[in-house]
C-alpha cells in the first residue's frame, strides 16, 4: 500500500468513525509501525491545516479525530443553527483547572484551595464529561478520586495533560 | 421597594479576599490585616443588608481575619521574635494556591471558547455500521420449506425417544474404599487396570476412580508408573499413617 493510499483510508475511516481512532488500532490496521504511521498521520494534518481545507485532524492521547476548523463556525452557524455548546461558570472552571492540575484528586483537595463547597460544580462537571471518577484514595472514608476526561481535552483543545499551560508561568 | 444592584459575585471568602488586595494593590506577602479585615467585614454586612445568602465559609474567614488580627496585635516576647510564624503566613499560603488556580482558570477558559466554534461528529454512523446487519437480497421459498420440514422432523423425532428407568445407585466412595483396599496387598503391586476394569458399569468405574484418589490422598497406598502411559502399579503403604 503506498502512502496516497494510506492517507485515503485513513481519510474514509477518520471520516466514518466520528470520535476519536487510537493510533494503535489504526497501526494494528495497516500493519504499519507507530512511528512511520503516526508521520504520515503528522503530514496529513499538515496538509489538512491549509487554507483550502475546512476541515482538520486533531491529537488526542495518541488518537485521531476530524473536527471542523474554528473559523468557519459562521456558515455552519447560518445553515444548521446548532445549539451552542454551553460556556462553563468561573466556579466550575476554578474546580475544574484544580482538578486537571492535581489529578487525581478528591472533592477535600478542591474545596481547601478554593475555599468553598466544591459539590454542585463536580456534579456539573460530571455531568458535561469533563470529569470522572478514577478511584478511591486509600485513607480513612476511601475519598473518590477525579480526574479529567478525554472529552475534556477535545473540548480545550489539548492533545494530553502534558499539553496543559504550563503552571511554573502562573507560579508566583 | 426591591432595589437590584449589579455586585461583583465572588465565587468564595478567598476570591473576596483577593479581590480586596488587588484594588488596595497590597503586597500579598504583607497584607495590613487590621484594614482588610474591616473591609472584609464591610463587604458581608453590605451583602447581609442585601438580602443575600451568604455561605458559611465567608464567617468562618471573617473569624480567621480576626483572629489574625488580634494575633499580631499581641507584644512579642523579644527573643521570640527572630523564629516566630507570622500568623498571616497560613493565609498567604492559601491565597497564593487560590490565585495560581484562578489564573489558571483563566487561561483554560480560554481555550475552551476558542475551542467551542471547532466542531466534531458524532459517532453516528460508525455506531450504525457496526449495530447494521444485511438481509440476503433474495430467500427462495422453497429453502424456507426446506428448513421448516427439517425442524418438524427433528420434532418428530423427540417424540419417539423411549423412555427408560433411573435406576438409584447405592454405591458410595467410603465401601469402594473398603473393597479396593481389601484388594490391594501390601506385599505385591497390583495394576491399576486390573481394579478399574474389574466392574462394568460406568458409575462404578468413576466411583472406583474416585476412590483411589481419595486412598492416594489420605496415603494410604502408594503409586508408581515406570514411564509415560506404562502401568500404573498400586501397594499398600506399610507404614499407615492417621490410622
Amino acid at each position: 500500500m503506498n502512502i496516497k493510499k494510506i492517507k485515503a483510508a485513513l481519510e474514509c475511516i477518520l471520516f466514518i468513525s466520528g470520535d476519536s481512532v487510537p493510533l494503535k488500532d489504526l497501526s494494528a490496521l495497516f500493519d504499519i509501525d507507530k512511528t512511520t504511521l503516526k508521520r504520515i498521520i503528522n503530514q496529513m494534518m499538515d496538509e489538512y491545516e491549509g487554507d483550502e481545507r475546512g476541515l482538520r485532524i486533531i491529537e488526542i492521547n495518541s488518537s485521531y479525530q476530524f473536527t471542523t476548523k474554528p473559523q468557519y463556525y459562521e456558515y455552519i452557524e447560518k445553515l444548521f443553527k446548532p445549539r451552542a455548546r454551553a460556556g462553563l461558570s468561573q466556579a466550575s472552571l476554578e474546580t475544574l483547572s484544580i482538578i486537571a492540575y492535581k489529578q487525581p484528586t478528591t472533592k477535600a483537595n478542591v474545596d481547601a484551595i478554593r475555599g468553598v463547597k466544591s459539590d454542585s460544580c463536580l456534579y456539573r462537571l460530571i455531568d458535561k464529561d469533563l470529569i470522572k471518577e478514577v478511584g478511591r484514595m486509600e485513607a480513612p472514608g476511601r475519598p473518590i478520586l477525579y480526574g479529567t476526561t478525554e472529552n475534556f481535552l477535545r473540548l480545550f483543545g489539548l492533545k494530553s495533560l502534558s499539553d496543559l499551560p504550563d503552571i511554573s508561568n502562573v507560579q508566583d | 421597594m426591591p432595589i437590584s444592584i449589579k455586585l461583583e459575585v465572588f465565587e468564595g471568602p478567598l476570591d473576596l479576599l483577593f479581590h480586596l488586595i488587588e484594588k488596595a494593590k497590597i503586597d500579598i506577602y504583607d497584607i495590613p490585616i487590621a484594614k482588610i479585615t474591616e473591609q472584609y467585614i464591610e463587604y458581608l454586612n453590605l451583602m447581609k443588608s442585601l438580602d443575600i445568602d451568604l455561605a458559611s465559609e465567608f464567617l468562618v474567614m471573617a473569624a480567621t481575619l480576626l483572629v489574625i488580627k488580634s494575633k499580631m496585635l499581641l507584644p512579642k516576647r523579644p527573643n521570640e521574635e527572630e523564629n516566630e510564624e507570622d500568623p498571616r503566613d497560613e493565609l498567604v499560603i492559601k491565597l497564593l494556591e487560590y490565585k495560581k488556580f484562578k489564573e489558571l482558570s483563566d487561561i483554560l477558559g480560554d481555550k475552551y471558547s476558542n475551542n467551542l466554534k471547532s466542531l466534531f461528529k458524532s459517532t453516528e454512523l460508525a455506531d450504525a455500521l457496526i449495530d447494521s446487519y444485511e438481509l440476503p437480497n433474495e430467500i427462495p421459498i422453497g429453502l424456507l420449506v426446506e428448513k421448516f420440514q427439517n425442524i418438524f422432523k427433528k420434532s418428530e423425532i423427540h417424540k419417539k425417544i423411549e423412555y427408560k428407568k433411573v435406576y438409584k445407585d447405592n454405591l458410595t466412595i467410603d465401601e469402594k474404599i473398603i473393597e479396593i483396599f481389601k484388594i490391594i496387598s501390601s506385599e505385591r503391586w497390583t495394576s491399576f487396570e486390573k481394579i478399574i476394569t474389574f466392574y462394568d458399569s460406568k458409575l462404578e468405574i468413576i466411583i472406583s476412580f474416585l476412590a483411589l484418589l481419595e486412598l492416594i490422598k489420605n496415603k494410604k497406598i502408594c503409586v508408581k508408573q515406570a514411564r509415560n502411559f506404562g502401568e500404573i502399579l498400586l501397594k499398600k503403604n506399610r507404614v499407615l499413617p492417621n490410622t
